[in-house]
């Protein structure tokens, strides 16, 4: 047991360095002792005002779109996989390069009556940027309602009750997880409100830090974001209890029946070919001749290497980490601290990547621990504080459907833990660890607002390389890049979602089991 | 021998169980009963050291293995538990169940190929020995995880309503293997049950729960012939 405790002590250590430390820093030592700075004066409370308008705009749009497309790919039977593809599309495209794209569209968007530089712009492309994360997460619960429970409403009742009555009370804590998470994706996306140049605080606090190199206003201003999104999550929380809203396992055990008539594809047609399709033909269209390719190929693909690969290391330590952060809060029982640990690594959600970045600086750029300041170490310590809430829920979600008995009983035979979860807990575990990488490794590769800031001298990712291009006006490598990123992020995900698969097939018999 | 002195247990207000003393000795068929929710499961979990009493002792062997602030592992306990759900590993086969089982013992490699065929062979797992959970019939997975509580070298086990969902000629199979365990390896078995003819068939002595207090112990005949009240009465007519 001294060496499985010793782990968990390094893993703890770890945990108050990389996360308690920013988030104590960036949420209480800041604004205590920045008292001079009004973050209450009216040109912040127009920012408020404006980073909340997009946040809830783009929210209560994304939940409308998404519920819909959740119900229409539940009931096309025959196409489900496909449309589930065309749904994780816009996932892969960071929102950024959705503005880009809409961006070159503005000309044609103006004659619908719609100005992309507005609040109502930046609604449009984050709604189509972020709707299929409330479509995906409410097909995952509709997935999981067991089809006895809908076919015995269907007996007493028509479709439209069941629907109503059964149905969506079902799926509600999966509508409003969704909810949330745009919400707060919305309140602190730095990319699109950039590239419309709208004042939002995610903008203002990037001005605060680069141009008057205020690091305390920087941080300050994050301040009242991060306190409502806090309120968000524990609201999310208290609703949600110990259910878990991210299941992989599951499946159809039935045909389903439809709640929706076919029309409806009328609706989603648009949205599907806006978020999946026009992204990548516009890309093409600007992109220009083949030789454009080759040249933005020979000239990035350093950067290329170096995001590829700091993604790949930072996606896995963030997995390692989570996992044993989150078999810290599932298994062992210490009460009052499991909900600190839990509270403390989902905090970082609410936290604006441009704060993130600063925070990195102001921490990592003192004596003596300078060491990770100029090189890479940084990109990972500022991705780990990112993405690390999405490595706990994840993991946390997949440790609530392994069966506690399966551990206990291995307890009664083995005496070290951490051979335990070796042997018992990480193989069960496998189909959560190959999502949880993929997930961090696509929010890695395209992350901005961090990267941005920290990047070390003679280091260059490519989202960073596409912000300088577009400040330098050369759309054409923008777009030829764009399409070479999509299409990267898509031949690594498609490699380890066959992989996924490869293994699915043979874990599929664990919920078969009993 | 396990000696279950003067046991309470509450989570949060509820006191699940109120001063439980039982024992179990070597060779003895111990059948535990009493309606859902009564904390026969909470007993059993805090014999197998998963949970710590709020008072009393338990010893296993004359040894102190728990009491309100002290609790040796389950894995130094000697005793091994078969779950309602059975808890086999879905990710390992039959014979990699045995493996990992006797690994922890740290037997030599040699040692480990013979003692799992030896326990298969006994259990009638023999031939099952790459197939995975889900590929085995209900009687078979049973029978697994005995073999894997066989193969833990435990002297105790505690059964938590293992048979329940198998139907009446598999379960007379089955109880005649428990039986075989009490005197082939003279095991100490402690088993929950609702079902009567699950007493009649392995019970040496049974011991009635009602809302965490023990109601009436002693041998099945007896308890029939003498209820102590009617609770025990209605418990032990049920299904007669």
């Amino acid at each position: 047991m001294k060496l499985t405790n010793l782990f968990f002590f390094i893993i703890l250590f770890c945990f108050v360095i990389l996360i308690v430390l920013p988030v104590f820093y960036i949420i209480i030592w800041i604004p205590l002792w920045n008292f001079e700075f009004n973050i209450f004066e009216l040109r912040h409370i127009g920012l408020i005002r404006n980073s909340f308008n997009i946040a809830i705009g783009t929210s209560l749009s994304s939940l409308l779109i998404g519920v819909l497309t959740a119900f229409f790919i539940f009931d096309s039977q025959k196409y489900r996989k496909l449309f589930l593809i065309f749904c994780v599309i816009p996932i892969i495209i960071p929102t950024y390069i959705h503005a880009i794209v809409w961006n070159h569209l503005s000309i044609y968007i103006q004659h619908v009556g719609l100005d992309l530089h507005s609040i109502a712009g930046a609604i449009f492309i984050l709604t189509l940027s972020y709707y299929s994360y409330i479509a995906l997460l409410v097909y995952s619960g509709l997935e999981n309602i067991d089809r006895n429970l809908i076919e015995a409403a269907l007996l007493s009742s028509d479709r439209h009750t069941t629907l109503f009555k059964i149905i969506l009370p079902l799926i509600f804590p999966h509508i409003f997880s969704g909810f949330i998470f745009v919400f707060i994706f919305s309140i602190i996306d730095f990319g699109v409100p950039d590239m419309l140049r709208l004042n939002v605080y995610p903008i203002e606090i990037f001005i605060q830090f680069s141009a008057f190199y205020n690091l305390k206003a920087a941080v300050t201003l994050s301040f009242p974001i991060i306190f409502f999104t806090v309120l968000f999550i524990f609201c999310q929380k208290i609703y949600m209890k110990n259910r878990s809203y991210i299941q992989i396992f599951g499946g159809i055990q039935t045909k389903s029946p439809t709640f929706f008539k076919s029309h409806i594809w009328m609706f989603i047609a648009p949205v599907f070919f806006c978020s999946s399709f026009l992204p990548i033909i516009v890309l093409i269209i600007k992109s220009g001749d083949f030789s454009n390719y080759l040249m933005v190929w020979s000239s990035s693909k350093n950067q290329l290497f170096y995001s590829i690969f700091i993604s790949t290391i930072s996606a896995m330590c963030i997995l390692v980490f989570s996992f044993f952060i989150a078999y810290l809060i599932e298994r062992l029982d210490y009460g009052l601290i499991n909900n600190i640990i839990y509270t403390l690594s989902i905090i970082p959600l609410a936290i604006p990547a441009t704060t993130v970045g600063i925070c990195m600086i102001y921490i990592w750029n003192q004596p003596i621990i300078d060491f990770a300041y100029s090189n890479s170490l940084i990109i990972i310590f500022g991705y780990i504080l990112r993405f690390i809430p999405f490595g706990v829920m994840i993991m946390v979600s997949g440790l609530k459907t392994v069966n506690q008995n399966l551990e206990e009983s291995a307890l009664l035979i083995n005496s070290s833990r951490l051979s335990i979860l070796y042997n018992i807990t990480l193989p069960l575990l496998k189909p959560y660890l190959f999502v949880g990488f993929i997930l961090i490794f696509i929010l890695s590769f395209g992350e901005l607002g961090t990267t941005v800031l920290i990047l070390p001298p003679g280091c260059e990712t490519i989202p960073v390389k596409i912000y300088n291009l577009i400040h330098y006006g050369a759309y054409e490598m923008v777009s030829a890049l764009c399409l070479i990123f999509i299409f990267i992020i898509i031949v690594v995900s498609g490699v380890f979602i066959f992989l996924y698969k490869k293994l699915f097939r043979k874990l599929s018999f664990y919920d078969r089991s009993y | 021998m396990i000696e279950v002195i003067n046991i309470a247990k509450y989570f949060g207000k509820n006191e699940i169980l109120k001063d439980i003393s039982l024992n179990i000795s070597n060779s003895e068929i111990i059948v535990l009963s009493g309606p859902s929710g009564c904390g026969k499961t909470t007993l059993l979990r805090m014999i197998a050291g998963f949970e710590k009493p709020n008072k009393g002792k338990i010893f296993i062997n004359n040894r102190e293995v728990s009491t309100s602030n002290y609790l040796i592992e389950p894995h130094k306990r000697q005793l091994s538990m078969i779950f309602q759900d059975l808890a086999l590993w879905p990710h390992m086969t039959v014979e990699k169940h045995i493996i990992f089982t006797l690994k922890a013992q740290k037997l030599p490699k040699e040692t480990i190929k013979s003692k799992t065929d030896k326990i298969l062979n006994s259990i009638k797992l023999d031939g099952y020995n790459r197939n995975y959970p889900f590929q085995l019939s209900g009687g078979e997975k049973q029978r697994l995880a005995i073999a894997r509580a066989l193969a833990s070298n435990a002297r105790y086990i505690l059964m938590d309503e293992p048979f329940s969902s198998l139907d009446n000629i598999l379960k007379k199979e089955l109880y005649n293997l428990v039986i075989k365990l009490k005197q082939q390896y003279n095991m100490g078995i402690l088993y929950v049950t609702h079902n009567i003819d699950e007493m009649y068939e392995i019970s040496d002595k049974v011991i009635l729960m009602k809302n965490g207090k023990i109601i009436q112990s002693g041998i099945l005949d007896e308890l029939i012939r003498n209820p102590i009240n009617e609770f025990v009465q209605q418990i032990l007519k049920r299904t007669l």
